[in-house]
Protein backbone atom coordinates (compact mmCIF):
# COMPACT_ATOMS: atom_id res chain seq x y z
CA UNK A 1 0.00 0.00 0.00
CA UNK A 2 1.16 3.52 -0.76
CA UNK A 3 2.51 4.89 2.58
CA UNK A 4 0.70 8.22 2.15
CA UNK A 5 -2.57 6.36 1.59
CA UNK A 6 -1.82 4.33 4.72
CA UNK A 7 -1.50 7.55 6.72
CA UNK A 8 -4.78 8.86 5.36
CA UNK A 9 -6.53 5.56 6.16
CA UNK A 10 -5.18 5.62 9.70
CA UNK A 11 -6.29 9.23 10.13
CA UNK A 12 -9.71 8.36 8.78
CA UNK A 13 -10.07 5.39 11.12
CA UNK A 14 -8.95 7.57 14.03
CA UNK A 15 -11.61 10.07 13.03
CA UNK A 16 -14.35 7.43 13.07
CA UNK A 17 -13.22 5.99 16.39
CA UNK A 18 -13.01 9.46 17.93
CA UNK A 19 -16.45 10.28 16.56
CA UNK A 20 -17.95 7.21 18.23
CA UNK A 21 -15.96 7.73 21.43
CA UNK A 22 -16.86 11.39 21.67
CA UNK A 23 -20.51 10.65 21.12
CA UNK A 24 -20.63 8.10 23.93
CA UNK A 25 -22.71 9.61 26.70
CA UNK A 26 -25.47 9.06 29.23
CA UNK A 27 -28.33 7.41 27.36
CA UNK A 28 -29.40 5.73 24.17
CA UNK A 29 -31.40 8.67 22.80
CA UNK A 30 -28.73 11.25 23.55
CA UNK A 31 -26.01 8.93 22.13
CA UNK A 32 -28.01 8.39 18.98
CA UNK A 33 -28.76 12.10 18.62
CA UNK A 34 -25.12 13.14 18.97
CA UNK A 35 -23.92 10.39 16.65
CA UNK A 36 -26.45 11.36 13.96
CA UNK A 37 -25.62 15.03 14.36
CA UNK A 38 -21.86 14.50 14.07
CA UNK A 39 -22.28 12.15 11.11
CA UNK A 40 -24.50 14.71 9.37
CA UNK A 41 -21.87 17.44 9.76
CA UNK A 42 -19.12 15.09 8.59
CA UNK A 43 -21.12 13.94 5.60
CA UNK A 44 -21.95 17.50 4.56
CA UNK A 45 -18.26 18.45 4.73
CA UNK A 46 -17.37 15.42 2.60
CA UNK A 47 -20.12 16.26 0.12
CA UNK A 48 -19.03 19.90 -0.20
CA UNK A 49 -15.44 18.74 -0.65
CA UNK A 50 -16.48 16.35 -3.44
CA UNK A 51 -18.51 19.07 -5.19
CA UNK A 52 -15.55 21.48 -5.09
CA UNK A 53 -13.15 18.77 -6.29
CA UNK A 54 -15.48 18.05 -9.22
CA UNK A 55 -15.68 21.73 -10.15
CA UNK A 56 -11.90 22.02 -9.85
CA UNK A 57 -11.51 19.15 -12.32
CA UNK A 58 -10.05 16.70 -9.81
CA UNK A 59 -13.06 14.38 -10.20
CA UNK A 60 -14.44 13.22 -13.55
CA UNK A 61 -18.15 13.21 -14.39
CA UNK A 62 -18.29 9.42 -13.80
CA UNK A 63 -16.51 9.73 -10.46
CA UNK A 64 -18.88 12.48 -9.34
CA UNK A 65 -21.83 10.30 -10.38
CA UNK A 66 -20.42 7.41 -8.31
CA UNK A 67 -20.11 9.77 -5.34
CA UNK A 68 -23.71 10.92 -5.84
CA UNK A 69 -25.01 7.31 -5.78
CA UNK A 70 -23.07 6.47 -2.60
CA UNK A 71 -24.03 9.82 -1.06
CA UNK A 72 -27.73 9.13 -1.60
CA UNK A 73 -27.25 5.72 0.02
CA UNK A 74 -25.74 7.41 3.09
CA UNK A 75 -28.51 10.03 3.26
CA UNK A 76 -31.17 7.29 3.06
CA UNK A 77 -29.49 5.28 5.85
CA UNK A 78 -29.10 8.41 8.01
CA UNK A 79 -32.75 9.36 7.48
CA UNK A 80 -33.86 5.81 8.31
CA UNK A 81 -31.87 5.88 11.57
CA UNK A 82 -33.36 9.29 12.49
CA UNK A 83 -36.90 8.04 11.72
CA UNK A 84 -36.38 4.91 13.81
CA UNK A 85 -35.14 7.02 16.72
CA UNK A 86 -38.21 9.24 16.39
CA UNK A 87 -40.41 6.11 16.44
CA UNK A 88 -38.48 4.85 19.49
CA UNK A 89 -39.30 8.08 21.34
CA UNK A 90 -42.99 7.68 20.51
CA UNK A 91 -43.10 3.97 21.40
CA UNK A 92 -41.42 4.69 24.74
CA UNK A 93 -44.46 6.71 25.78
CA UNK A 94 -46.95 3.86 25.20
CA UNK A 95 -45.06 1.59 27.62
CA UNK A 96 -44.81 -1.50 25.44
CA UNK A 97 -41.41 -3.00 26.33
CA UNK A 98 -41.42 -5.55 23.50
CA UNK A 99 -42.17 -2.99 20.83
CA UNK A 100 -39.72 -0.53 22.39
CA UNK A 101 -36.93 -3.15 22.45
CA UNK A 102 -37.62 -4.13 18.86
CA UNK A 103 -37.44 -0.51 17.65
CA UNK A 104 -34.32 0.09 19.76
CA UNK A 105 -32.69 -2.96 18.15
CA UNK A 106 -33.55 -1.73 14.64
CA UNK A 107 -32.35 1.79 15.41
CA UNK A 108 -29.08 0.52 16.89
CA UNK A 109 -28.49 -1.58 13.77
CA UNK A 110 -29.20 1.41 11.50
CA UNK A 111 -26.87 3.61 13.56
CA UNK A 112 -24.10 1.03 13.54
CA UNK A 113 -24.14 0.94 9.75
CA UNK A 114 -23.57 4.69 9.30
CA UNK A 115 -19.86 5.03 10.18
CA UNK A 116 -19.03 2.26 7.69
CA UNK A 117 -21.04 3.97 4.95
CA UNK A 118 -19.32 7.28 5.68
CA UNK A 119 -15.95 5.55 5.63
CA UNK A 120 -16.84 4.00 2.23
CA UNK A 121 -17.61 7.48 0.91
CA UNK A 122 -14.37 8.89 2.24
CA UNK A 123 -12.35 6.04 0.72
CA UNK A 124 -14.16 6.45 -2.59
CA UNK A 125 -13.31 10.13 -2.68
CA UNK A 126 -9.75 9.45 -1.62
CA UNK A 127 -9.28 6.84 -4.36
CA UNK A 128 -10.67 9.25 -6.99
CA UNK A 129 -8.43 12.07 -5.91
CA UNK A 130 -5.24 10.03 -5.73
CA UNK A 131 -5.48 8.08 -9.00
CA UNK B 1 7.93 12.78 -7.36
CA UNK B 2 4.28 13.73 -6.71
CA UNK B 3 2.56 15.87 -9.32
CA UNK B 4 1.02 19.24 -8.48
CA UNK B 5 -2.44 17.67 -8.82
CA UNK B 6 -1.53 14.92 -6.32
CA UNK B 7 -0.19 17.47 -3.85
CA UNK B 8 -3.36 19.55 -4.13
CA UNK B 9 -5.49 16.43 -3.64
CA UNK B 10 -3.57 15.30 -0.55
CA UNK B 11 -3.61 18.79 0.94
CA UNK B 12 -7.36 19.02 0.36
CA UNK B 13 -7.97 15.57 1.86
CA UNK B 14 -5.92 16.36 4.95
CA UNK B 15 -7.77 19.66 5.34
CA UNK B 16 -11.07 17.78 5.06
CA UNK B 17 -10.08 15.25 7.75
CA UNK B 18 -9.04 18.09 10.07
CA UNK B 19 -12.37 19.85 9.46
CA UNK B 20 -14.26 16.61 10.17
CA UNK B 21 -12.42 16.08 13.46
CA UNK B 22 -13.07 19.69 14.52
CA UNK B 23 -16.76 19.32 13.61
CA UNK B 24 -17.00 16.08 15.59
CA UNK B 25 -15.44 17.66 18.67
CA UNK B 26 -17.58 20.82 18.39
CA UNK B 27 -20.90 19.00 18.02
CA UNK B 28 -20.33 16.18 20.51
CA UNK B 29 -20.51 18.52 23.48
CA UNK B 30 -23.85 19.98 22.47
CA UNK B 31 -26.69 19.48 24.91
CA UNK B 32 -29.43 21.01 22.80
CA UNK B 33 -32.93 19.49 22.93
CA UNK B 34 -33.21 16.20 21.05
CA UNK B 35 -34.96 16.65 17.70
CA UNK B 36 -34.45 13.80 15.25
CA UNK B 37 -36.30 15.67 12.51
CA UNK B 38 -33.89 18.62 12.68
CA UNK B 39 -30.76 16.50 12.21
CA UNK B 40 -31.80 14.89 8.94
CA UNK B 41 -29.58 15.64 5.95
CA UNK B 42 -31.45 18.11 3.75
CA UNK B 43 -28.79 18.94 1.17
CA UNK B 44 -28.43 16.35 -1.60
CA UNK B 45 -25.21 15.93 -3.62
CA UNK B 46 -26.91 17.71 -6.55
CA UNK B 47 -27.81 20.67 -4.32
CA UNK B 48 -24.29 20.74 -2.87
CA UNK B 49 -22.91 20.95 -6.41
CA UNK B 50 -25.29 23.80 -7.28
CA UNK B 51 -24.21 25.65 -4.12
CA UNK B 52 -20.53 25.10 -4.94
CA UNK B 53 -21.12 26.42 -8.48
CA UNK B 54 -22.85 29.48 -7.09
CA UNK B 55 -20.03 30.12 -4.61
CA UNK B 56 -17.48 29.67 -7.36
CA UNK B 57 -19.17 32.14 -9.72
CA UNK B 58 -19.57 34.66 -6.89
CA UNK B 59 -15.88 34.25 -6.08
CA UNK B 60 -14.92 34.63 -9.76
CA UNK B 61 -16.96 37.79 -10.25
CA UNK B 62 -15.50 39.22 -7.03
CA UNK B 63 -11.99 38.48 -8.29
CA UNK B 64 -12.67 40.08 -11.70
CA UNK B 65 -13.93 43.26 -9.99
CA UNK B 66 -10.70 43.56 -7.99
CA UNK B 67 -8.01 45.92 -9.39
CA UNK B 68 -5.29 44.02 -11.29
CA UNK B 69 -2.36 42.77 -9.20
CA UNK B 70 -4.53 42.34 -6.08
CA UNK B 71 -4.75 38.72 -4.86
CA UNK B 72 -6.93 36.82 -2.40
CA UNK B 73 -4.22 37.05 0.22
CA UNK B 74 -3.90 40.83 0.09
Amino acid sequence: MNPRRGHIHRLGSLLLVSCLWLSACDNFERDAYRTLKVLKVEYELLQAHAAHAFLAGRLSEAQWEAFVVTGHRFIAAHTLAADLMQTYREVKRIKDPNRRNEIARQAAAALAELPTLLDDLRRLLESFETH
Amino acid sequence: MPTKRELVSWAELLKLIAEMVIAAVRHCGDDDPIDFEAIKIRVSPEQALAQARQAQSAHNSEASERPSGQTNES
